[in-house]
């Protein structure tokens, strides 16, 4: 049986194989491993570009404290970009699958229509959810556009839901049954995490305060973009997001101001890519 | 052999239904728009599609393609020389539009003088050449309404692997920069030999693959009916029985099971859970849900128990966040949401939906006060708690459960008087139209009308192709409820001097119009011609009392048809002549019967004075058939008169009168609408012009 380290491990070399740059997490809250620089950025850099890594998404509203067994404030994605995106994109995705021990002939794996999209990124890209016996455990995308930019080489990024292949291949009920090493069980790293964290997400974090660390941030990104320094503006965009979804989850923050505030970062996403671009280009 | 049969498969990564129907139809036209150009001759057999396949076959075609000589018609002769018989600018810009030169045109002779013709002999070819050289560009031309790109292509999904054969032969060609192959493909990309184009759906079913979309279908309703034992069913929509056959290649009907505590949840919200998130579908005995269900998977063959735990596992995990949902949902009485609405947005920053039910509130309120004024108070209850279920989180993930969720919330464990009475319906059905009583009609009516005002006060109206904000709906709603409500009958005039005192004229008239033409097309669905929909729109202010009547003439003219095709040319006539009349600034006088000089004036002045006050009573008492009976004996004395008679005689005073008569008769027919509108020769057509 693999453990969560297992899987880990195992797609690490798999994809490091096929030319992959094994990175690292990204250490600023997220919501996607789509915002780690080596994604987001590397994307808009010429010629080609692999990469694989794991990165902790946090998405403050899906916390349940700890109580329901498959849903996380914080979960595990295996993240995989291939730029420009090979015609055996799909092949290649499939044999991993069976590499960490899900036999295609005695599962039902399906790809159904997911066109992902990331409005708060100005991204979005045509792609599928991939199912194994009915749970979601990719998602497959094909990338059209970035920071509002056309991509002009098409990359494909894979996006493994780590706890949930974990579940699936340890036939575990719970996400905190999974087995993390074989002696130490995800619960007992995780669980206390999870009720924290959906305690103050959902009924303490101060909404008043941490607008204004919002507007703290939205000040920093427009002097930072003025002193073309993209890449410390995108660490505040990141923070910038990340406290939007915790307001978000507060229910403080209605319809309009979504909207505005989602059309800001997309703003700043944008003009980060340009300065980005533009910076690599000169050097 | 002179001819073979013609097959080009390309597959694809997974599309969904809807493009895979639309790529199924263009790559026929594709393929068919080349034969046309290439004069390539054969026959189009059947198009495939699967998510990772589309493919279309022809039969007979031919391996040769005959000389083709063509003259395409260009500048007449005397503008296409100069002076010194040199081609004229004019002859060389048509030259080169066909990249042409002076040898190969002819001057001939046509009815509207000389003109040069551009004469082309293309030699005999063959098929299979024109094919290879020109099938590529074919393909990569197809437009599709939605497209992504990879590498330098594009199509709705990545092509992956391209089969092109003529007869046995698999040619070989460059497409969507990839080599064509001899072989179709499996799902992981392997192999699969095509022995011939007429054996593929053959060889691809003993790969367990059915590309016939029909076909597909009609193995998983198979299934589905032996899945489970009576009294156990399931009923899946059209719709959804579509999709899931359409997501697969070869689907095959499975069975699980869930705990019974999520019996608990309302079965709307574990249906639309399934559905919606899963694919599944749920299962009913005769008390209702049951803790089963439906699930398809896809081509796999064995290990049928360890993928239904899996299965079984997902659709646990998405009920416990249904539950979890409405469990908080569930914290707050549906009152307490009302003050939420005035965090969403209506109609952009304009409005928010709290101001939205305020006024939709008054607007149900006044109404009630005309229509149902014993009821004013439940009517005030219902529409203000009408939107309180959209700020909650199970409407927010499940938005058809918008009225469903707010019934279940709002249902009393108390007799607190902000509750709902237990299994009362109303707010419910005052969104969902499923059945409907004086309050939520009232309710219904009152939201669907004020959303129409806002809509069309912002200029914000559809056009006849395009409709973003689904105002038909709204309008086919409020059109149910004005027709369809048993204890109601309502007037336009009414509604509209309530709702729309508050917008110009101008709006007014134009939703009112708007109605009318839904109406119309609702009364086409109902099974009434597009004549008599069109006649009684005159009578569209009471819709009720239009939809009974329509029914009524509907019936009454399929038993007489003749009787109603006479009325009708003479109704016509009548009009015409009055127009005449008004043209000529002639005034109809009121009949004086001593000035009826022929018998059958005469006849027909007695009749109509008898009919006009039975017919008036009769359709005062709503009995429309009876009023229908009395009027066919008008008939023949119409047809005499009209046989007869000379209206515009001579004599003022003769012609005046007559004039009088057929006014009078003009408003009799009035009564059932216009008759001069209506199909002289009974007829269904236009039914089908009208429905969109």
């Amino acid at each position: 049986m693999k453990t969560l380290q297992d899987i880990i491990k195992t797609l690490s070399d798999y994809w490091g194989d096929k030319g992959c740059v094994v990175a690292q997490p990204y250490d600023v809250e997220k919501g996607a491993g789509t915002f780690n620089p080596m994604t987001f950025l590397k994307l808009f850099d010429k010629g080609p570009w692999r990469t694989a890594y794991v990165e902790p998404a946090r998405r403050p509203q899906d916390g349940r404290y700890g109580d329901n067994p498959f849903r996380l404030y914080k979960h595990l994605q295996f993240q995989v970009i291939l730029k420009p995106a090979p015609a055996d994109s799909r092949l290649l995705y499939l044999k991993s699958l069976s590499r960490i021990g899900i036999d295609m002939k005695k599962h039902d794996i399906r790809f159904l229509e997911d066109n992902w999209e990331s409005p708060s990124l100005g991204a979005w890209g045509r792609g599928w959810e991939v199912r194994c016996d009915g749970l979601e455990i990719t998602q497959f995308t094909y990338f059209q556009q970035a920071g509002g930019i056309e991509l002009e080489d098409v990359p494909v990024e894979l996006t493994y839901g780590l706890e949930r292949i974990a579940m699936f291949l340890q036939k575990k009920k719970s996400v905190y049954d999974i087995d993390w090493s074989e002696t130490v069980k995800y619960g007992t790293l995780r669980k206390e995490d999870e009720r924290q964290f959906s305690v103050y997400y959902f009924e303490k974090a101060s909404v008043e305060g941490l607008r204004k660390v919002c507007d703290f941030y939205r000040g920093e990104l427009e002097m930072l973009l003025e002193n073309k320094l993209p890449l410390p503006a995108y660490d505040c965009l990141l923070n910038f997001s990340h406290i939007f979804n915790v307001i978000d989850a507060r229910g403080g923050i209605d319809h309009t101001t979504r909207a505005d505030m989602i059309k800001q970062m997309r703003g700043y996403a944008n003009r980060i890519a340009l300065m980005y671009k533009e910076i690599r280009e000169q050097s | 052999m002179k001819s073979a049969d013609f097959l080009v498969e390309l597959w694809v990564e997974d599309m969904p239904v809807a493009v895979q129907l639309e790529a199924e139809f263009k790559l026929k036209e594709a393929v068919e728009n080349l034969f046309g150009r290439e004069k390539i001759s054969g026959k189009f057999k059947k198009t495939f599609s699967s998510p990772r396949r589309i493919a279309v076959l022809f039969e007979n075609v031919s391996r040769d393609i005959e000389e083709q000589k063509t003259a395409i018609k260009g500048p007449p002769d005397k503008i296409s020389f100069d002076s010194e018989g040199k081609p004229s600018k004019v002859l060389e810009g048509f030259l080169s539009k066909y990249s042409a030169d002076c040898a190969d045109i002819r001057v001939r002779e046509t009815d509207k003088g000389n003109y040069v013709f551009l004469e082309k002999t293309v030699p005999p070819r063959g098929s299979v050449e024109v094919i290879r050289e020109n099938i590529a560009l074919a393909l990569e031309g197809i437009k599709f309404s939605k497209t992504m790109r990879w590498g330098a292509h594009s199509f709705p999904r990545p092509v992956r692997n391209i089969l092109v054969m003529f007869g046995k032969k698999a040619l070989k060609l460059d497409c969507f920069g990839i080599p064509s192959s001899q072989t179709s493909r499996g799902f992981m990309g392997e192999n699969i030999k095509i022995e011939s184009p007429a054996l593929y759906e053959k060889n691809l079913k003993s790969s367990r693959i059915l590309p016939d979309r029909k076909k597909r279908r009609d193995f998983f309703e198979e299934q589905l009916k032996d899945a489970l034992q009576a009294p156990l069913h399931s009923k899946p929509s059209a719709e959804l029985t579509e999709e899931t056959s359409g997501i697969c290649e070869y689907p095959r009907v499975l069975t699980g099971s869930f705990d019974e505590k999520f019996l608990k949840l309302p079965p709307e919200f574990l249906k639309v859970t399934l559905e919606f998130h899963q694919k599944c579908f749920a299962v009913y005995d005769k008390k209702g849900m049951v803790n089963q269900f439906i699930f398809v998977v896809d081509g796999v063959s064995e290990n049928a128990r360890e993928i239904g735990a899996n299965y079984e596992r997902c659709v646990t995990a998405r009920f416990e966040d249904t539950k979890f949902f409405w469990e908080n949902d569930r914290k707050k009485k549906l009152v307490e949401y009302y003050d939420d609405l005035k965090h969403v947005n209506y109609m952009g920053k304009f409005s928010t939906l709290y101001e939205k039910a305020e006024r939709v509130t008054r607007d149900a309120s006044e109404l009630a006060k005309v229509y149902c004024p014993e009821e004013e108070k439940d009517v005030a209850k219902i529409a203000k708690l009408l939107y309180c279920d959209i700020v909650t989180k199970i409407v927010g993930e499940f938005p058809e459960l918008h009225g469903i969720a707010g019934q279940y919330l709002g249902m009393g464990v108390t007799d607190d008087p902000d509750e709902l009475p237990v299994g009362s319906h109303t707010l419910r059905d005052a969104v969902t139209l499923e059945t409907l009583n004086n309050v939520s009609a009232v309710c219904g009516l009152a939201e669907r009308l004020n959303t129409l005002k806002s809509f069309f006060f912002a200029d914000m109206i559809p056009s006849t192709s395009k409709d973003p904000y689904g105002l038909r709906r709204v309008a086919d709603g409020a059109v149910r409820i004005l027709a369809e409500t048993e204890g109601i009958d309502f007037k336009l005039p009414e509604i509209f001097t309530v709702v729309f005192d508050d917008v110009e004229k101008a709006v007014s008239e134009q939703v009112r119009n708007f109605l009318k033409e839904r109406f119309k097309l609702y009364l086409v669905k109902e099974g009434i011609p597009a004549d008599i929909a069109n006649m009684t729109e005159t009578k569209f202010d009471i819709p009720k009392e239009a939809r009974s009547l329509s029914v009524a003439i509907s019936e009454a003219r399929g038993k007489q048809e003749e009787a109603f095709s006479h009325i009708a040319e003479a109704a016509k006539r009548i009009r015409n002549i009055l127009k005449q009349a008004e043209k000529l600034k002639i005034e109809p006088a009121a009949v004086n019967k001593e000035l009826l000089a022929e018998a059958e004036e005469k006849k027909l002045f007695d009749i109509a004075s008898s009919l006009r006050s039975e017919i008036e009573s009769y359709m005062n008492e709503k009995k429309y058939k009876q009023a229908l009976m009395s009027l066919v004996t008008v008939k023949e004395p119409l047809d005499l008169f009209f046989e007869k008679i000379m209206v515009m005689d001579r004599d003022e005073s003769l012609r005046d009168n007559r004039l009088g008569l057929l006014r009078d008769i003009d408003r009799l027919l009035s009564s059932f609408g216009r008759f001069d509108i209506l199909n002289a020769m009974a007829s269904d057509g236009g039914a089908e012009r009208m429905l969109e």
